[in-house]
């Protein structure tokens, strides 16, 4: 793992499980979008991971939620402990047990829906569509950000639109629309 | 035989706008091809049949390959030429003395296929690959405001790049909708009681182009505003 992912991803996972404590997922949202910049360089699996981890975090860390779900309590502390696990992992530089620890994340978050019919995989999903959509911001095309975050370019391409592109650079609309007309003899 | 090439991204976001019937009237109208690189096969189709949600789009494209709308084509003998692209492209943008992988295998493969055939256009409606053709420095900058990071350009490895594909030329589904509009191939929803209704043209022009732009294309309000403008004054139907 790269000195800069390391480091990134530590501060995040302090963050996380202060935020997470204290059920801000506005924070939380906030945070799933630090190591973002570092996937969209390295795109690495493991600032990838930890970004969607954190945002599909966002999604459950409401109160309310928690204590609708029967052991809501103990799937909290559960998150909590494997949030200072990979902590910890990552300082002494294991990074099987610190990717063991993020999968453990998800495998708590994926017991959701058993236990309040919550369509986990749809947020998981979504998850990596907005996630993807940060990276196809920083100018990663949209197919390899859709192999990188493991979704299909139909996912991606369907939320994209919601991306406001200011920027159109290249051939201007109007040539291209020229030149269309020409190779169609229209 | 004159051929037009679409990557994945056109396919998809025509599907997704219900508009791949204009596909019929446009490939009798350009009297060649319009071929798909067998290579993104299991982007467009397998990963659309695999989801509930876009299974019934990923069917309406098998259809258009039945009809002969649209024909895959082998791309295999092209992997290697293809990764050799790759290293190319994908060198080209550094941050931080790190390369930066901006384009997928299946989008190279496209502009190799379109090359290698001599296709008279290929249609992607991403936004990276034709920056990337069409104004790398652009794409620089971009990419120096996401990052807000110094991002370098290899000048040596775009001049590889720009050797061989700064031909190759781009349209998106936008304009092939533009010119399926043209062709008469929307006025279906112009008809108000069996005749045309010239006074929605206006309508259609905006919410064909909205709908690209919502769904699937790399399309900014500009240049919609600048398409719609243009159309109007050009086309003799307003």
């Amino acid at each position: 793992m790269e000195k800069a992912i390391k480091g990134d991803i530590l501060s995040v996972l302090q963050g996380v499980r202060l935020a997470f404590q204290r059920h801000d997922s506005a924070e939380l949202k906030r945070l799933s979008n630090m190591t973002i910049h570092d996937a969209s360089i390295f795109q690495d699996q493991d600032s990838i991971s930890a970004a969607i981890a954190v945002y599909s975090l966002s999604k459950v860390s409401d109160r309310f939620l928690l204590s609708a779900v029967s052991r809501g309590d103990q799937i909290e502390r559960k998150i909590l402990d494997l949030l200072g696990k990979c902590s910890v992992a990552l300082r002494k530089d294991d990074l099987m047990l610190y990717r063991r620890c993020i999968k453990g994340i998800f495998q708590v978050l994926g017991s959701f829906e058993k236990k309040f019919g919550l369509y986990m995989t749809e947020v998981l999903t979504q998850a990596r569509v907005k996630k993807g959509s940060k990276l196809y911001e920083h100018g990663i095309s949209a197919a390899q950000t859709a192999s990188l975050l493991g979704i299909s370019q139909w996912e991606l391409r369907n939320y994209l639109g919601a991306v406001r592109e200011k920027e159109h650079g290249g051939v201007s609309a109007v040539d291209r629309l020229s030149f269309a007309r020409k190779i169609f003899g229209a | 035989m004159r051929s037009i090439i679409f990557d994945s991204s056109a396919v998809i976001t025509l599907a997704m706008n219900n508009l791949l019937f204009v596909l019929e009237p446009l490939r009798k109208k350009f009297g060649g091809v319009f071929y798909i690189p067998s290579s993104v096969k299991a982007e467009i189709i397998d990963s659309g049949l695999a989801s509930n949600r876009f299974r019934l789009e990923a069917l309406q494209i098998l259809a258009e390959v039945e009809k002969g709308n649209l024909v895959f084509y082998d791309d295999s003998p092209l992997i290697q030429e293809t990764k050799a692209l790759e290293s190319v492209v994908n060198t080209i943008f550094t941050v931080n003395d790190h390369s930066l992988t901006v384009l997928h295998a299946g989008e190279i493969g496209a502009l190799v296929l379109a090359r290698t055939i001599g296709a008279d256009a290929v249609v992607i409606d991403e936004r990276t690959t034709r920056l990337v053709i069409e104004s790398p420095t652009f794409l620089r900058k971009i990419l120096q405001a996401r990052f807000h990071s110094r991002v370098s350009l290899m000048t040596d490895r775009l001049r590889q790049f720009q050797q061989k594909y700064s031909l190759v030329r781009v349209i998106r589904s936008t304009e092939l909708a533009l010119v399926a509009y043209e062709l008469g191939a929307l006025d279906t929803y112009l008809l108000r009681g069996q005749k045309i209704n010239d006074s929605l043209r206006h309508d259609l022009l905006e919410g064909v182009l909205w709908a690209l732009r919502i769904r699937g294309c790399s399309l900014s309000e500009t240049e919609i505003d600048e398409l719609v403008a243009f159309e109007e004054k050009t086309t003799s139907k307003v």
